[in-house]
């Protein structure tokens, strides 16, 4: 009953925050200066007749209720709508952009919670040491990093051995599935690395912060004085017990992987959501960056969900 | 972290990857061909010419689809799919002859049926889905296939401009577009049409990313000359450095239009940079409308700020290989008026003439007017222009302020800046002065009618309006004689120079990089792969 009830109370909950999530992603748009009209009528000659017809076009010469009310209508018929500059379901526009940048983003953040949690143990578990210095400082040097600038820098030091641009080489004929395989990856070696070595940083702090409480517990030093191996200490005590605020980052950075990484993207001209996001900005398409706001929202909202439920699975006097 | 929970982790790059299969954008060609990989810093985003919007979108249309004229390496107009013409009927009526026995790519004929069903569609939908292409049915009445390689378009009034607007206008197939064409006609801008497309061009776009990756093979039907590569690889960098290190690696043999600055940066790896003078130009616009200040509206204030532009200065600093701009006309376009120079950078001048005027200095060095207000001005800044365009900004606010003239900046995405600019319904309020570059094309009176009362809310930046000017522009427009169309855009240009609605800082130059292995690259203000002319892709070989 108690278990039910507070997953009906979050699920409830993540329900509440997509709708003002979706409501605020209608508003906001609309609040900047200009619109998609503004930029397709600029043309020579533009004509009042061309602004109408292309505000027409768009639906803009409708209320903003009745726009809002068109947009909560279609969404429930999960209907995206059509992008205002290439006319074509947003729908199919983000699988496009998504199925470029999930891949790359996921295995840069991946990377990132792996190598993250590891220097984050290892510094806990070694604190005072050199290992703790070589574990931090790398980690928050790389954080503090422009990701931009990094990304650029990878491409002026590897430029020479991995490829810097796209996500697959053009020229590449009738490859095999291993051949395309080996090419996407090396396409996406430097754009990952370069997510992952400015995120990790995050994993290595929150890690080692939530490790030194709980290596300072009375049951860890119980463990020790039963003589548990230092692996095991680690696995089943310290680190099980410091999950909980690791796993609120790790559900927060899964979530955002479907934002992309617009800097990444953009250095290294990754074909991805990122940057279809910021053309869409610029271009005022609002459907397009509805689409993309909502996506982006409910995935964030999923996985907050997702770590909802496994924080209480983790410690069952949550709720 | 358990085993298992290890386990599945390490399985996750796997399954990252596993999604990274989708489809190749890889060549599907065989051996042989010739491949030509293009880097270029336009997005191409729509394959639907009723949609097109960025300059990629227009220069890919015209390598896909025929028409009856272009640009020649000389910047001339030159046949194409039209091999002659002829004007009757004091110029109101053009017979247009086509290459007999052309094909599109399908095999399909393409005729004067093809042209006429085209314009007929743009005609047609004018105030809707085609509204886009107004500008180039200005004055038509009709169009009409006389037989399969004759077309007579008939317009109700002489015009200077026909050839450029033909020019602009690609032929589209009937045979595909036709059922597009019914109703309300919104299913012309609904259809995706994606590649392969059915082209009557040099190349056939072939395998689309849908956003950076545009690869064209070449047409084994197209009536022109046989290009020499077979396949183009066009594909878009976001950023500057993206795309030099693309070409000192080798990724790719040619650079389209990279920015001025980096052009230094590329003259000694080895790579062979070409300048072409460009029809963009850098403005300071002044707000001939509703400007926060009136002293905007004092010609001498506008003429006294003349000589405060040190226009050496802001070329040699962010704009390198530019001219000095006067006239509202770029040299690259036809009918420049050389005799409209700028005044040399004199600060002495200036504030010579600011006294004189009554703009007494102030406090803090800024001067007021004799209203009282002081000369500062609000400045509407694109920031579009980049790094260059805020250094140029730079360099003039530290000029003006030493002529006791205040420039605060307030800088806007390019949407934003639009908006900003023309104001609600075109009013034109709410600054006094908006930096920006402007561009024509190679017909003078592109660059002309941006200041006509007509292209309030368009292209008129500084919401300037002069029945004078508006007079002369449309005798201008109607002179179907070069010479008297010559002298007249020569009395426009002198005209705007007196009454100075903006201030032309600096034409640009667009700059092309290509390597070694490849030559015959053509010029053109946009560039070799430009929206006006297929001939680079007729010339360049490997050699």
């Amino acid at each position: 009953m108690h278990r039910g009830n507070y997953v009906l109370r979050r699920v409830g909950a993540a329900l509440l925050t997509m709708f003002v999530a979706v409501s605020l992603n209608f508003v906001l748009f609309r609040a900047l200066p200009g619109s998609a009209v503004t930029n397709l009528s600029h043309v020579p000659n533009a004509t009042p007749a061309l602004r109408a017809a292309l505000t027409r076009e768009f639906g803009l010469n409708r209320s903003l209720g009745s726009q809002y009310v068109l947009y909560l209508w279609q969404l429930l018929h999960l209907n995206l709508g059509v992008s205002y500059f290439n006319q074509q379901p947003v729908f199919s526009n983000l699988v496009t952009a998504l199925g470029n940048t999930v891949p790359m983003v996921l295995l840069g953040t991946v990377f990132s919670i792996i190598f993250g949690v590891l220097t984050g143990v290892v510094a806990a578990w070694r604190r005072g040491t050199p290992s703790e210095h070589v574990s931090v400082i790398p980690a928050l040097g790389f954080y503090a990093m422009p990701v931009q600038w990094l990304g650029l820098m990878l491409i002026i030091v590897f430029g020479s051995v991995l490829p810097t641009s796209g996500r697959s080489n053009p020229f590449l004929i009738n490859p095999t599935p291993i051949q395309h395989l080996t090419d996407v990856l090396e396409h996406m070696i430097l754009p990952s690395l370069t997510l992952g070595l400015v995120l990790y940083g995050q994993y290595t702090l929150i890690v080692r912060s939530a490790m030194l409480e709980t290596l300072g517990e009375d049951y860890v030093l119980t463990a020790k004085a039963i003589g548990y191996s230092n692996g095991r200490i680690i696995r089943r005590y310290a680190f099980r017990n410091a999950m909980l605020p690791i796993v609120s980052v790790i559900a927060l950075s899964l979530g955002f992987i479907v934002g992309g990484a617009i800097l990444v993207e953009t250095v290294f001209n990754w074909p991805g959501i990122g940057l279809a996001v910021y053309q869409a900005l610029l271009e005022r398409d609002y459907p397009m960056l509805q689409g993309a706001f909502l996506l982006l929202s409910v995935s964030v909202i999923f996985f907050n969900l997702l770590a909802d439920l496994v924080y209480f699975k983790l410690d069952p006097r949550i709720g | 972290m358990n085993r298992k929970s290890l386990i599945l982790a390490a399985l996750l790059p796997a399954a990252a990857l596993l999604a990274a299969c989708g489809s190749s954008s890889a060549g599907s060609s065989s051996g042989g061909t010739t491949e030509l990989a293009v880097g270029v810093m336009s997005q191409f985003q729509n394959p639907n010419p009723f949609n097109a919007f960025s300059i990629m979108d227009y220069d890919v249309e015209d390598l896909e689809y025929p028409y009856l004229v272009q640009y020649n390496a000389d910047d001339q107009i030159a046949p194409d799919l039209a091999k002659s013409w002829s004007t009757s009927d004091g110029g109101k009526v053009w017979t247009f002859h086509l290459v007999p026995n052309a094909k599109w790519s399908d095999g399909k004929p393409l005729t004067s049926a093809d042209v006429a069903f085209t314009w007929d569609t743009i005609l047609k939908y004018v105030k809707g889905p085609t509204a886009l292409d107004a500008e180039n049915v200005t004055d038509l009445l009709s169009v009409k296939a006389t037989n399969p390689t004759t077309v007579v378009f008939t317009y109700s009034a002489p015009l200077a401009s026909v050839l450029t607007y033909i020019n602009n206008t690609s032929i589209l197939p009937e045979h595909i577009w036709a059922k597009y064409a019914t109703g309300n006609g919104a299913q012309l801008k609904t259809f995706g049409n994606k590649p392969p497309i059915v082209s009557g061009g040099p190349y056939i776009p072939e395998q689309w990313n849908g956003t950076t990756t545009l690869i064209l093979k070449r047409n084994p039907n197209w009536y022109g000359p046989k290009p020499a590569a077979s396949e183009v690889v066009i594909e878009y960098y976001t950023t500057p450095d993206g795309l030099i290190q693309a070409l000192k690696s080798g990724q790719i043999d040619y650079a389209n239009a990279i920015p001025q600055s980096s052009a230094s940066v590329v003259h000694n790896d080895g790579l062979i940079v070409d300048e072409y003078p460009s029809v963009q130009y850098l403005d300071l616009f002044f707000n001939m409308d509703h400007p926060n200040s009136s002293a905007i509206l004092d010609p001498t204030l506008r003429h006294a700020l003349n000589y405060a532009v040190d226009r050496s200065q802001i070329i040699s600093v962010a704009y390198p290989g530019s001219q000095p701009g006067e006239s509202i006309v770029t040299p690259a376009a036809q009918d420049w008026d050389p005799a409209v120079k700028p005044p040399a950078f004199d600060l002495a001048k200036a504030n010579q003439m600011l006294n004189q005027a009554g703009y007494k200095m102030g406090s803090g060095g800024v001067r007021v007017a004799p209203d009282g207000k002081k000369l500062a001005f609000t400045v509407i800044f694109d920031n579009g222009l980049g790094g260059a365009g805020q250094r140029a900004f730079q360099i003039l606010q530290s000029d003006f302020a030493k002529v006791g003239v205040q420039l605060n900046l307030k800088t806007l995405d390019t949407t934003a800046f639009l908006a900003a600019m023309f104001g609600s319904n075109n009013s034109y309020t709410g600054w006094d002065m908006a930096m920006e570059t402007d561009a024509g094309l190679l017909d003078p009176g592109y660059d002309l009618a941006y200041f006509t009362c007509a292209d309030f809310g368009s292209y008129n930046f500084s919401g300037y309006c002069s029945a004078h000017y508006d007079q002369l522009y449309l005798e201008q427009a109607a002179a179907t004689n070069p010479t008297v169309r010559r002298q007249i855009a020569d009395q426009l240009q002198v005209y705007a120079d007196q009454q100075l609605p903006a201030l032309t800082l600096l034409y640009t130059s667009t700059v092309d990089v290509h390597q070694h292995g490849w030559t015959g690259f053509g010029g053109n203000p946009y560039g070799a792969l430009n929206p006006m002319s297929q001939v680079t892709f007729e010339t360049i070989h490997k050699g």
